[in-house]
């Protein structure tokens, strides 16, 4: 075996001692060395404050056998300063690469801005219950609801449906039976008075009645018509009734399919039960709005005998959907038979209102026929209230269609993104619907789940060209920002973060004096503005438009009229996007830039519109430099 | 010439027919605004590695004089 001490005869240099006690000084020394610049940090000429420790283990080392004949550095090996795997601190990777697009980048802003900003309101929410501050407290509840401008977001029709889609779904041999129910809660029928609220089907506890229609329905239609439940529509609304209760009623009606088809649950929408139903009168209040008491007295024969005169009625829906658009009649749910039509079910409710309409043909079965009026009143009621919220949003009201103008007048100041959702898809369907719901109108067919999958494929469906085709053309020409809108939601349909940013506030009113300012400057520079949320997150284009308000060629002059008309536009189109443009690693120099050369008013609005977030965009390193 | 605010009684703004004008309320108005967002989380901004630099540039704001040692600017109190 070849120890140190041989090794250091081996290697003997010319000036090395003769003797053998002056050669092993020489190695001691020389090993010490290399202890000492290794661990101990001491000099080979602090050999003689060698402690007894150092010196055993020096002996040591010179007496351990050397492996592949190389002289040790330091007497432990790598392996041994090699954690092992169970010691071994392992640092995560890195989930998600930096960002380079600038959706991205817009989108870790937008993140970072947020995380930031949840902690610091909480934070400042019990700050101010503890301090009691009634103008900040006000301010910080206002802050989410009312203050926050409404944005139209294409998106969240997609998101949303897609929330909705993941949700669990039943399956089709009723062992979820109880989600079933659940989802089913949200329909309403009618109640015994004359206002119209489609039922509750909810039930705790599945009664035997339920079981025997599932039971009929599935001998029916088959296993993939599990969950289909019929609901009636009592003819409640007769001559009888007088032009109050006629209001009352289009306003319930308008109501129901407002909040089915533009968004709201019906639980909210849900009329209350009124005194008249409290009273027990009329003829309607002696029969029972409730399913169970519904379909109490129909054994399944007579559910059979109904799907029977359905069946008979089907061939005629199979020829009326043969004028409807393919790409509308796409639900093949029941064995392929054509006959169901989406009702105005939209993208992100669409469960609760994918109705189908049959006629029963046998008056006697009147529990299960609805009236011409009321079918009437409902397609129109349904129709108006999609074209009061399409109107509604409109600025300009002699371009109105004169037929909808009186729905419009009591419209919403505001448009919001369910109901342009509900309005793109039942515009779509809407001949459909009104075609089969007055050629097949009485027993409603409420198949929720199912269905509403087949309505997301289908509203999936819907081109965007087709989407854009259904929106007026007024919308269009609002100063560029519904095409502008579609134009970024159009490819952001993936990502939630994605798009958000680059709607800004399309239902906004621009201002007159906006508009005037905007009327100085030229197309592209209008189209820059439109297009905001896209420069203001890239490197050239914060460049760009700080090149474009900087007016190099006047410095220490004032501003001419255009680069000051451009930089008031640039701010007022920047406002919704401020906060993330700030601590964007780009768009805090074009902040910066901006609050140099704004007005007072500009810098107030731009104030006003980040002091809920001026605390995350402070603690933010891109941020700090704006505040 | 204006005098000192501390040989006045009354601070600068109080005095008799001192009245701000509308780009002074613009802006005393901002400075509300932000001073009341800010103070709610002054301890967060304070001990932060970049809140604490808003904190300074918002108290070199109201700053008298360059040095401890000068006098007060005009109107600084």
């Amino acid at each position: 075996m070849q120890t140190l001490a041989d090794l250091a005869d081996k290697y003997k240099m010319d000036d090395q001692p003769k003797d053998e006690a002056e050669g092993l000084a020489q190695v001691e020394q020389w090993h010490f060395g290399a202890y000492s610049s290794s661990s101990c940090g001491l000099s080979n000429s602090d050999d003689k404050k060698m402690s007894d420790w150092s010196k055993h283990l020096l002996e040591m080392s010179l007496k351990t056998p050397l492996k592949n004949g190389k002289l040790p550095y330091t007497s432990v090996s790598p392996q041994q300063l090699t954690p092992q795997k169970d010691q071994m601190i392992t640092f995560p990777k890195k989930a998600i690469a930096s960002p380079k697009t600038p959706e991205e980048r817009q989108s870790s802003s937008a993140n970072m801005l947020k995380g930031a900003g949840n902690s610091q309101l909480q934070h400042s929410k019990s700050l101010v219950d503890i301090v009691g501050c009634d103008k900040l407290s006000k301010r910080l509840h206002h802050q989410a609801h009312v203050n926050q401008p409404k944005r139209f977001d294409v998106k969240d029709m997609f998101s949303k449906s897609q929330e909705e889609r993941d949700e669990p779904k039943p399956d089709l041999d009723g062992t979820q039976a109880d989600h079933v129910h659940h989802l089913q809660g949200n329909l309403r029928i009618k109640d015994a008075t004359n206002n119209i609220v489609l039922d509750d089907l909810h039930h705790d506890q599945e009664s035997e009645n339920d079981k025997k229609i599932d039971l009929a329905l599935k001998n029916y239609f088959g296993d993939s018509i599990k969950g289909l439940r019929v609901a009636k529509i009592e003819s409640l609304i007769d001559s009888q009734h007088d032009s109050k209760k006629k209001s009352d009623h289009d306003k319930t009606c308008s109501s129901i399919f407002s909040s089915n088809l533009f968004g709201k649950s019906s639980s909210e929408s849900a009329s209350p039960p009124s005194k008249h139903s409290a009273a027990g009168t009329g003829p309607a209040a002696e029969r029972s709005p409730n399913q169970e008491e519904l379909f109490q007295d129909q054994d399944p024969k007579t559910l059979a005998l109904i799907c029977d005169v359905i069946d008979s009625d089907n061939k005629d829906s199979r020829e009326n959907a043969d004028h409807v658009p393919a790409s509308n009649v796409q639900n093949d749910l029941n064995g392929g038979s054509n006959h169901q039509a989406i009702a105005g079910g939209t993208a992100t409710h669409f469960n609760a209102m994918t109705l189908f309409a049959y006629q029963g043909q046998d008056e006697s079965q009147s529990n299960f026929s609805m009236s011409s009026s009321l079918r009437q009143a409902l397609v129109e009621d349904q129709a108006a209230a999609c074209h009061q919220n399409i109107w509604s949003m409109d600025p300009a009201p002699e371009q109105r269609n004169p037929a909808m103008q009186k729905e419009a007048s009591a419209g919403h100041p505001q448009m919001n993104s369910s109901a342009l959702n509900s309005t793109l898809n039942l515009d779509v369907q809407q001949s459909v619907t009104q075609m089969q719901a007055n050629q097949h109108g009485g027993v409603v067919f409420l198949d929720q789940d199912s269905m509403g999958q087949c309505a997301f494929e289908n509203a999936q469906t819907i081109k965007f060209d087709e989407f854009a085709a259904e929106i007026p053309q007024q919308l269009l020409q609002y100063e560029g920002h519904c095409q502008g809108e579609i134009n970024a939601s159009n490819s952001s349909t993936q990502d939630n973060s994605e798009g958000q940013i680059a709607n800004i506030s399309a239902c906004e009113v621009i201002p007159e004096q906006i508009q005037k300012q905007m009327s100085v400057l030229t197309q592209e520079e209008q189209q820059i503005l439109y297009r905001l949320d896209f420069y203001c997150f890239d490197q050239a284009g914060c460049r760009m438009l700080q090149q474009m308000i900087q007016d190099g060629d006047n410095k220490g002059m004032p501003q001419s009229p255009s680069r000051r008309a451009f930089l008031d536009c640039l701010i007022h189109f920047m406002l919704p996007i401020a906060s993330e443009v700030m601590v964007n690693q780009f768009g805090n120099y074009l902040c910066q830039r901006i609050m140099e050369l704004a007005e007072s008013r500009g810098l107030e609005k731009i104030v006003n519109q980040i002091i809920y977030d001026l605390v995350p965009i402070s603690l933010n390193i891109h941020g700090t430099r704006v505040i | 010439m204006i005098q000192k605010a501390k040989d006045k009684e009354a601070p600068f703004e109080e005095m008799p027919g001192f009245v701000f004008a509308e780009i002074h309320s613009l802006h005393h108005k901002v400075l509300t605004q932000v001073i009341e967002a800010l103070s709610i989380q002054v301890v967060d901004l304070t001990i932060d590695m970049h809140g604490n630099h808003v904190i300074q540039s918002l108290l070199m704001v109201f700053k008298a004089s360059e040095r401890p040692q000068d006098e007060d600017n005009l109107g600084s109190h």
